[in-house]
């Protein structure tokens, strides 16, 4: 294992909030792969991959463009597996001066892959200054990852080639998190300018330079000999492969050719008995499963009967979260509290909170509305998927406090069109959260949120007010009143939290599949033991 | 002779015209209008107007469709929305792989279809006849896609072997590829079988009631040589009509397949053109498929004029 | 001829018969034999193997497959006989027109068969219904669309067959109106190639929608369409399960079997001359 000395964020927060200015500069020992005598080297390992849009750190949000952009590019901070702890990446050592400022220092001798228009240059505090601004590109509805630090930055200052200053506008707690997203990795400017975007074209400093893209086919990337972590990666090749279909794609696992691969719940049994020394990683996932009901702002203003807050609720207080997890994932998903999954402490609710399911209540709400005698809706689904099937419980649950669901399945890319558009009734919907609690607030409850739309100015102040505390206690209690007043409105019913399960082949040696598998780096992995 | 073809040849033309125009409008009825589609997902164009103009959908309808056509007769088939590759490139990368499953599939097809087409005309109304015809119907009444699930588990359960899911060609690994292919191409030779079982068959039956086969046969020739000789030829012909029509259904039947072995051929891609509405892949692939299958006809046709002097002049 | 000689010549073609007879009974009485409701979640029945209380199980949602089944068979007759008179109708349109009036709208309305026939059917079905969008009726009216031009052809050149005779001439030639002969004549005289074409074409608009379905593109649920039940959570459960696919599966072969043997017998006995050939090449 790599030794490596790290401050854990809660203790960065807190020093913070102190005011403990010139709290030591975190300067991690590394020593990378030089000296592991265990290591194999070579191979190819196979990755089962997903359905993918592109291949833009910057403007997309699918988890199979992950697996590309992991390979090939680099990140200042990146979180460790279980998401508890921030490691170092392209930065060397960082500090927090003051409030509103934080300092990276780079590793020197980084360099771009040795491929065209880039050829093996280094990277300096310059490329991350123009990744971190085009990471704000203020084009809602493309640029998916503006909010991180959209309008929320003073100044970005490259003092010299190695040093990089951020100096944000107001105390901003997610900073750090941000910054050790999966998604803010370093790109460079000659690429961007040479294709336009880089939804088809992944060059970067990362440990293997890509060969070869077919989308939705399959990648193959191979290794960067001039990576800066000497003596990685071990791995030769990496081969993504894309297998659409579901029994088809664990066949592949049982049949060796996938090293590693998501797999179905259904599957898992028969997969474990084929051989006993597959490890299965059972991982709650943080993409939890959500019921939408109509978006509103000042453009789009609610329709009845969404109008009505008691309808909303009682909608909530009809739905029953654990039928879903017993019939959609076979026991396979874990209950919510709000929108941030249960496993995130502090910041999730405890238990208590969550609504309560009780159809009496929920008809008594809807009498009290008005609507006695019920009322009739659609809601749309993305298809295929587990939703269709989440979609047809929430029809049954509501039918019996008297509300008729119709069923309107659609094609993926039709359906991610109605989506943003904000125009729809109801919609059973995957959201996206992170390692910082506001993300799976911000983007969808804020002020200037994209991936949802919900006037209540409240919960927009305090969502902005949220950011700004940077003492721990204090922010977990606001986010959890903020939560509070989102199961009281009721825009969106928490459904459940799906549990993935991942296979890994006994000869792929130190790899932990990473608690909410989107990292996804393989940067250590070594084979011992695949036959060619 | 000459004349026929030539005849065809030139109604080829307005069907063409049809083909494309019917491509090309009916794709723009689809909802979930790509510029819509496409705002979200690229960096290059700020806004809708600047992406239309980029794709070319600023324009009315006649012009687009004019400039297209001006393009194909050039050998232009466009740029893919999506991959910003020349769709012809695309296409004749994956033809060969369709074209490699389509005649797999023909081949087994054949080779499972003829053999029991003649023994079932041969023995007329026995329980072999029986057998075989209700056999032909059972595999076609069996979906393609399960029988490949029900397979594909079964052999990664028992035999721990799938087979591979990377497209090597045939040049570079003829095992690997047809390790790939074989599973497929049996699923779809056997649907297509039950057809040309029948068609064998019944073909088979007439020609051995004809005269001349009777003689040979009173002349005490052995059975085996009377058919080789007389009614395979004869039989044959409508044989290959039906497969050469058989081959646009091939080709486009082959989506499910495709997805399911993770064949990089057309099926998918057109299927995966349809879903992401990349109108130029859609209207490449169509308009190249239809040329395909209607030059395809007019040779089965020709081919048709050759063997049997009767319908020379059709 | 009595039907019972019929059947026995033909044994084949009667167990098609029977088959399909079965089938629209099933469909028929469908709220009478089902024991269950066959849309209604019941989470804690789910997945139960073959029993007594449930004969062929249950499934991931606790519904009762034997339910499905039998309701089943109603989307299966209604989606095969929507989509077949469709087909059907604008076929005999097309294709009488073309037959029997021939010359110019004979010549054009061949170009527009051949233009159709030149795409693979799966393609026009998957455009079609990417432009409708999800629904029973959408996949009715796509199968029923996709399907014509064949038929067209089929009908064209069964007209062609009978324009020459004679009786037609005369009919002519004595003043009758086109539409009296095409009604008189013409009509009774291609029932039967009809006939053969509608049964075939049921088999296929069923498999054809287990396809759609597996492409995500078929009946939406909850409605227990065969095709869905097989393609989707039949497939996931297939190991732990097989019975939720296994039982739409041997429906849906019996009835596609059926449909198939009825449909040869029918055109071994009615019309010798559709036995072999190609078929209406211009």
């Amino acid at each position: 294992m790599r030794p490596a000395d790290h401050v854990s964020r809660r203790n960065f927060l807190q020093a913070g909030a102190l005011g403990v200015a010139g709290l030591a500069a975190v300067r991690p020992r590394v020593a990378w792969g030089q000296n592991n005598v265990e290591a194999k080297r070579g191979g190819t390992l196979v990755v089962r991959s997903g359905p993918l849009r592109g291949i833009d750190p910057h403007i997309e949000t699918w988890a199979a463009a992950l697996q590309v952009i992991h390979q090939t590019y680099n990140a200042l901070l990146k979180f460790n597996h279980d998401g508890t702890k921030i490691l170092p990446d392209l930065a060397e050592s960082w500090e927090q001066k003051d409030d509103l400022t934080y300092s990276f220092r780079l590793r020197q001798g980084v360099k771009f892959h040795n491929v065209p228009p880039v050829n093996g240059r280094e990277l300096t505090s310059e490329d991350v200054k123009y990744s971190i601004e085009r990471q704000m590109t203020d084009q809602p509805g493309k640029f998916q990852h503006a909010y991180f630090f959209l309008g929320k930055l003073a100044s970005i200052q490259t003092p010299d080639k190695y040093t990089i200053v951020f100096k944000t506008k107001e105390p901003y707690a997610p900073f750090l998190n941000y910054i050790a997203s999966p998604w803010t990795v370093i790109v460079a400017r000659e690429v961007v300018e040479k294709h336009g975007d880089l939804q088809r074209h992944a060059i970067g400093t990362g440990p293997f330079v890509m060969q070869e893209y077919r989308r939705e086919q399959e990648a193959v990337f191979v290794k960067n000999p001039s990576y800066f972590k000497k003596g990685l990666p071990y791995l030769d090749e990496v081969r993504l492969q894309y297998v659409i279909d579901p029994v088809a794609a664990t066949a592949a696992f049982r049949g060796q050719q996938t090293d590693i691969s998501y797999l179905e719940f259904a599957d898992v049994p028969s997969i474990k008995a084929s051989n006993g020394k597959i490890k299965v990683a059972e991982i709650t996932t943080m993409f939890p499963i959500v019921l939408r009901t109509r978006p509103y702002d000042e453009q789009r203003p609610l329709k009845p009967p969404f109008t009505e807050k008691k309808v909303r609720q009682a909608i909530q207080a009809a739905i029953k979260q654990e039928e879903f997890i017993e019939i959609v994932r076979s026991g396979w998903g874990a209950t919510m509290t709000g929108p941030i999954p249960t496993y995130r402490k502090p910041w999730a609710l405890p238990a208590s909170a969550r609504p309560e399911f009780d159809p009496k209540k929920a008809k008594r709400l809807l009498t009290e509305a008005g609507y006695a005698g019920g009322f009739e809706t659609e809601l749309i689904v993305g298809s295929p998927g587990d939703n269709v099937k989440s979609a047809q419980v929430v029809k049954d649950q509501l039918a019996k406090v008297g509300i008729q669901v119709n069923l309107k399945p659609m094609e993926m890319a039709q359906y991610y069109n109605k989506s943003y558009s904000y125009d729809y009734s109801m919609s059973v919907h995957t959201a996206l959260t992170g390692e910082e609690p506001e993300e799976a607030i911000r983007p969808y409850y804020g002020a200037n949120a994209t991936y949802y739309r919900w006037g209540n100015r409240e919960i927009h102040r305090l969502i902005d007010e949220q950011a700004k505390i940077l003492d721990l206690k204090k922010r977990v209690e606001m986010v959890h009143l903020i939560q509070r007043m989102l199961l009281d409105d009721a825009p969106n019913v928490f459904l459940y939290t799906p549990i993935a399960h991942y296979g890994v082949q006994p000869w792929v040696k130190n790899y932990t599949v990473p608690i909410n598998a989107y990292d996804q780096r393989y940067e250590e992995i070594w084979l011992d033991g695949k036959k060619a | 002779m000459s004349r026929y073809v030539l005849r065809r040849l030139v109604l080829l033309v307005p069907t063409l015209a049809l083909v494309t125009l019917l491509v090309f409008s009916i794709i723009r009825l689809l909802p979930g209008d790509i510029v819509t589609l496409m705002m979200s997902e690229q960096g290059y164009a700020s806004d809708k107007a600047k992406l239309e103009q980029m794709l070319g959908l600023d324009q009315p309808f006649y012009r687009q469709y004019v400039t297209y056509v001006g393009k194909v007769l050039q050998g232009d088939l466009g740029v893919s929305f999506w991959t910003k590759e020349p769709v012809l490139d695309e296409i004749l990368r994956r033809l060969p792989v369709s074209l490699e499953l389509a005649v797999l599939a023909m081949l087994f097809g054949l080779l499972i279809a003829v053999p029991t087409g003649i023994f079932s005309a041969v023995r007329q109304d026995t329980w072999l006849d029986y057998l075989f015809r209700t056999g032909a119907i059972g595999g076609l009444s069996v979906p393609g896609f399960w029988m490949a699930t029900v397979v594909i588990v079964a052999a990664s359960i028992w035999w721990q072997w799938v087979p591979p899911m990377r497209y090597t060609p045939f040049a570079r690994d003829p095992v690997k590829n047809l390790a790939q292919l074989v599973l497929p191409a049996i699923i779809l030779g056997l649907a297509l079988s039950a057809s040309v079982m029948r068609m064998t068959r019944s073909m088979v039956l007439e020609v051995l009631r004809e005269d001349y086969v009777r003689t040979a046969w009173a002349k005490g020739l052995p059975e085996s040589l009377v058919i080789a000789r007389h009614v395979l030829k004869n039989a044959m012909i409508p044989v290959v009509t039906v497969m050469g029509l058989q081959l646009s259904a091939l080709l486009g039947g082959t989506v499910i397949m495709e997805s399911i072995f993770v064949i990089p051929g057309m099926g998918k891609f057109l299927l995966d053109a349809i879903t992401w509405r990349d109108y130029p892949v859609i209207q490449g692939i169509n308009l190249f498929l239809a040329t395909g299958v209607i030059a395809l006809n007019l040779l089965i046709d020709v081919i048709y004029g050759f063997l049997d002097p009767r319908i020379r002049f059709g | 001829m009595s039907l019972f000689r019929v059947m026995r010549g033909k044994p084949l073609g009667a167990l098609g018969g029977l088959l399909i007879l079965g089938l629209l009974a099933t469909a028929l009485l469908a709220p009478v034999l089902a024991p269950y409701d066959p849309i209604k979640v019941r989470s804690s029945d789910r997945l139960q193997a073959p029993s007594l209380s449930h004969p062929l199980g249950t499934d991931d949602f606790g519904r009762d497959i034997l339910s499905r089944v039998i309701y089943g068979a109603r989307i299966s007759m209604l989606l095969g006989l929507g989509a077949v008179a469709i087909n059907t109708l604008l076929a005999a349109i097309i294709g009488i027109l073309s037959g029997y009036y021939g010359g110019r709208i004979d010549i054009v309305l061949q170009r527009c068969i051949d233009t159709l026939m030149a795409f693979p059917g799966l393609v026009v079905l998957l455009t079609i219904m990417a432009m409708l969008g999800q629904g029973l009726v959408n996949v009715i009216l796509a199968l029923g669309i996709g399907g014509t031009a064949a038929n067209a052809r089929i009908i064209r050149s069964a007209v062609l067959a009978i324009r020459e005779n004679q009786y037609i001439e005369v009919a002519r030639a004595t003043g009758c109106q086109d539409w009296q002969i095409i009604v008189r004549h013409i009509l009774p005289n291609i029932a039967a190639p009809i006939m053969v074409v509608v049964t075939l074409g049921l088999g296929v608009a069923i498999l054809a929608e287990s396809a759609l379905s597996f492409l995500g593109f078929g009946v939406p649920p909850p409605t227990p369409s065969w095709g869905a039940m097989l393609s989707g959570s039949g497939r996931t459960y297939m190991i732990q399960a097989p019975w939720m696919a296994v039982f739409p599966g041997i429906a849906i072969s019996l009835a596609v079997f059926g449909f198939n043997m009825l449909g040869d017998a029918l055109r071994d006995l009615l019309d010798p001359k559709l036995r072999g050939g190609p078929q209406g090449r211009a």
